[in-house]
């Protein structure tokens, strides 16, 4: 279930950028990470103007026209450009892969321009490793460990590709991290609708974290981290869960 | 009254079909993928998977050894009645004749009369059962029994040991093989019941633990008849 | 607070239940990818099994009506249920007709589902669960809270003191002795029963039999001793042929216990044939409804595909963590969260489809592939077009949309909130320990980080003329 084959056969040079709104207004440091690697692995990155939000949060929730809103509008913003579209989001371009064509069943016109805008959408890592067929684009030395996030490994299929440029630093380290592919426990609203049951699934997660040694726990998700971070934080510890682009972008190779 | 029924339900189910949606559906159901097979005899092969699931093995070399076999397993269990099918049925001639000479008699599995608790009461303290199978199935170490006259699902599940004589001519690969074989489709309906029977009863409900024989038997053995390669 | 969010916090408090999820799931899950993986071609098998379930159900009425005819020449009653209601009423006659006072009955979830022995119990008749699990569920009085293991949350201990009250074993009874001793209790009863009752797990449509997959042996008991035999079949339960029917007893037997094939698969093709023979005199054989068909008319349509294996319920961080009864319903689990809504309408069961992170463990563990995510996605517009969201999130989300379609509005809304944010109390390092009204359920286990002063977008505008 991967999005399809970057449009371009050669080796993409320039990339439109897919900020999403968590890294937008919540991480904006990381989205610049993301532009600061990329461009260290030659790529110009162009980021379309009036990005907000791909709906996913109104589409989880089965708010289908708000939904649908949100991505016309998204489609506006990007069916005008070309290229391979780069996001650091595994959900964010889950739900354009997957769901877009959909939202427009019964409009042909918005459904031909969600068909096209999905077979564009790459996410980060998946981006880096398979379309440019790097390993090692920077980092610092450490002790890490990976947690995939569900949209990313199960629905995009990408898996691999963010523990590829963890292991390609050099003097890293990359610790099996115990029930790797357990949810997170944040699922969108599901966090506030069923918080017991969520918390319960992230201290499951963190005991794991703490067991395997790791320094820094890697994530390709901001709202895993979000959450991940957000209950460290509850009970007074330091948050270690980063995202994958802070973590390239912290040394140049 | 039931009419009306069958009819609304059979109508629902047409007129929910028009709007179903179901994924993967196609045209025709492919052959299934064929299992590659066995580099080992196919004896070799039940012989482990029986025992992957607590049966014994008794191989003899032919029928004389298995009615030798049963005769001297029975009487060292003290045994001194079997709840069996109709010898006739068995396939393994003076059977009778050498149980007897060990004061080991076969009574018949059927539930004839009219008191059908009295019956039942009756066989249930018969220590051991004995049946023969129609087939066996390598890869999983089953095998497989059918009801019919003179072949009853008693002597199967009464009493607590079942003994199953089985031929190394009638194993086949695995329950597809089987199912494939000639016949099998054609005589099915002779039969009230068939059951592939795959190992002693057990039961995990209990904290997930694993207990040999529930309700059904908790020994199962196979004598298996053929020549040993 | 949801009904489901009061009984999961309550599960996640008990620690009896907690031990039992840790100890079992983990020990199901291990047994599937063994059992699968020492299939040949088992990914294959599970795509092909699929294209059977799909084909099947496409065609029901037909299979249906070929397994009735083949059915009906091996001397089978068989009779259609439209509801719950009917299919009761249908067992109760058919044991008033025939003078049944006791009833045993082998392990069938449609029956709980029908309600049937509250039924029998007010047709004053006798009814016992043979089945290990649910026997024990039956004596406590209690609901099974999982599809293939029903008493998964009950400890060793629990079931001791159980057997001790009722069956006056030892109170520190072992394994062995408790199960020696249900044997010989139910021996008794499946000796003077005059009516077995079971569910099926498939019903063949080439041969007209019933299909019935058990360890216990409990299953043929209660199928040969009793003169009549009742079987319950949900209608989404028929395969085609023999063949294909074993494709589905191979994967069941893998994704359900992690065995190549359980103890005893029985295939019942009518009653006993001769006088003399054993096995039951009479089988009726019941086609059961209760909303099958409104499941099958659309969207929903691919959860019939089901063979209640209970893989789902295995690697559900949701159920591994709050077991089967915080669902308060029949089916828990992903299956159980798509199929009561599918029966029954979301009505009683708008929670439900709620109750899961979207995660997709379940589509991957599933035999068949069910896609559980996709249709929970469906209930959960269905649920918003019925009027079953929050006022809170119906509007926030409406106000959300509308200001995601203008960029200048999102902007100023995230800056705003950026401000806002800092004056809110309980704070820590800048993160937020307390937020207001709904969101204080994240915030009871969690911290909220700060919004950003500036946007990454007007960050990069500003900056737009400095990179090439």
């Amino acid at each position: 279930m991967r999005s399809s084959a970057s449009a371009t056969a050669t080796r993409p040079t320039v990339v439109q950028f897919f900020i999403t709104c968590l890294l937008d207004h919540l991480y904006p440091d990381i989205a610049e990470a993301c532009v600061t690697v990329l461009e260290r692995a030659g790529v110009r990155v162009e980021v379309p103007p009036g990005q907000t939000c791909c709906g996913q949060p109104a589409f989880n929730g089965g708010f289908l026209a708000e939904a649908r809103q949100m991505a016309r509008h998204f489609l506006a913003v990007f069916a005008e450009t070309t290229g391979p579209i780069v996001t650091p989001s595994g959900s964010c371009a889950s739900m354009v892969v997957h769901h877009y064509p959909g939202l427009f069943a019964g409009e042909p016109a918005h459904q031909a321009r969600a068909e096209a805008v999905a077979r564009r959408i790459r996410e980060f890592g998946q981006f880096l490793v398979e379309d440019l067929e790097l390993r090692y684009v920077g980092g610092r030395p450490g002790r890490y460990t990976y947690h995939p996030g569900c949209h990313l490994s199960r629905e995009l299929g990408v898996r691999g590709c963010a523990e590829t440029l963890l292991a390609g630093i050099p003097g890293a380290e990359l610790r099996p991290l115990p029930e790797a592919e357990a949810c997170c426990g944040f699922g969108g609203l599901f966090a506030v609708k069923l918080p017991t049951v969520s918390a319960a699934m992230m201290q499951r997660k963190l005991e794991n974290i703490a067991a395997s040694g790791a320094e820094t726990c890697v994530v390709c998700d901001a709202s895993c981290m979000t959450h991940l971070n957000g209950g460290l934080v509850r009970q007074g510890r330091a948050p270690m869960v980063r995202h994958l682009a802070e973590i390239l972008a912290e040394v140049g190779p | 009254m039931n009419e009306t029924a069958r009819a609304v339900v059979l109508e629902r189910i047409r007129q929910a079909l028009s709007r179903a949606y179901l994924p993967a559906a196609s045209r025709l159901t492919p052959p299934p993928p064929s299992a590659p097979p066995f580099a080992e005899p196919l004896a070799a092969v039940f012989a482990r998977a029986l025992a992957a699931v607590y049966g014994q093995l008794h191989p003899v070399p032919d029928a004389d050894a298995a009615v030798a076999f049963l005769r001297e397993a029975w009487v060292a269990r003290g045994v001194r009645q079997v709840l069996s099918w109709e010898p006739a049925c068995l396939e393994l001639p003076g059977l009778e004749p050498a149980l007897a000479a060990a004061g080991i008699v076969l009574v018949p599995a059927r539930l004839g009369g009219p008191d059908r608790r009295a019956e039942l009461n009756r066989l249930e303290p018969i220590p051991v059962g004995l049946t023969a199978a129609v087939a066996g199935l390598a890869r999983t170490g089953s095998i497989v029994l059918a009801a019919d006259r003179a072949r009853g699902r008693l002597a199967s599940l009464l009493p607590p040991v079942h003994y199953a004589v089985l031929r190394t001519e009638q194993l086949y690969p695995d329950l597809a093989a089987w199912l494939a074989a000639p016949g099998v489709r054609r005589e099915w309906a002779r039969h009230s019941s068939t059951i592939i029977v795959t190992g002693p009863s057990r039961t995990a409900d209990i904290a997930q633990t694993l207990t040999l024989g529930a309700h059904g038997p908790r020994e199962l053995h196979v004598v298996l008849i053929g020549p040993s390669d | 607070m949801s009904g489901f969010e009061q009984r999961a916090a309550q599960a996640l408090h008990d620690v009896g239940l907690q031990q039992a999820l840790r100890r079992t799931m983990d020990h199901f899950v291990n047994g599937r990818l063994r059992a699968i993986a020492a299939l040949p071609h088992g990914e294959a098998l599970r795509d092909h099994a699929r294209v059977i379930r799909a084909n099947t159900l496409a065609r029901l009425d037909e299979h249906w009506l070929t397994f009735e005819r083949n059915a009906q020449a091996n001397g089978s009653r068989v009779h259609w249920a439209r509801d719950a209601a009917e299919a009761c009423d249908l067992v109760v006659a058919i044991a008033r007709e025939r003078g049944v006072r006791r009833i045993v009955k082998s392990k069938s979830m449609l029956s709980e589902e029908i309600a049937l022995n509250k039924a029998l119990e007010a047709g004053g008749l006798e009814v016992l669960e043979t089945d290990l699990g649910e026997y024990i569920v039956q004596l406590s009085r209690d609901h099974p809270s999982h599809i293939v293991a029903p008493i998964v949350h009950k400890r060793l201990e629990d079931v001791a003191a159980l057997f001790h009250e009722h069956l006056g074993t030892p109170p520190t009874a072992d394994i062995p002795t408790l199960t020696a001793a249900a044997r010989a209790a139910l021996r008794r009863s499946f000796l003077q029963a005059d009516m077995g009752i079971t569910g099926a797990n498939f019903a063949v449509a080439e041969t007209g039999s019933i299909v019935l997959v058990t360890n216990e042996g409990n299953g043929r008991f209660v199928t040969t001793t009793p003169r009549i035999h009742v079987a319950l079949v949900g209608i989404e339960r028929v395969v085609p042929t023999l063949a294909e029917v074993g494709t589905l007893l191979q994967l069941l037997a893998a994704s359900a216990t992690g065995q190549p094939l359980s103890t005893y698969t029985t295939f019942i093709t009518g009653p006993r044939r001769h006088p003399d023979e054993d096995g039951p005199e009479e089988v009726h054989i019941i086609l059961v409804d209760n909303g099958r068909t409104q499941a099958l008319a659309g969207d929903l349509a691919e959860i019939l595909y089901c063979i209640r294996c209970g893989a789902c319920l295995n690697v559900c961080p949701v159920y591994r963590n709050v077991g089967g009864h915080a669902y308060g319903a029949v089916y828990p689990g992903p299956i159980g969260i798509v199929v009561n809504p599918a029966l029954d309408g979301l009505g009683p069961w708008h929670e439900l489809p709620q109750a899961s992170s979207l995660c997709g463990a379940c589509t991957e563990a599933c035999p068949v592939r069910i896609d559980i995510p996709r249709m929970l996605l469906r209930l959960r517009a269905a649920s918003v077009e019925q009027g079953y969201a929050a006022g809170w999130l119906r509007w926030g989300l409406r106000l959300y949309a509308w200001a995601a379609v203008h960029p200048r509005l999102f902007r100023l809304g995230g800056w705003l909130a950026a401000r806002a944010q800092r004056l809110l109390p309980g704070k820590r390092n800048g993160w937020n320990l307390w937020l207001p009204g709904p969101l204080a359920g994240w915030t009871a286990t969690r911290g909220f980080p700060p919004l950003a002063g500036e946007s990454f977008s007007a960050r990069w505008q500003r900056r737009r003329g400095r990179r090439p």
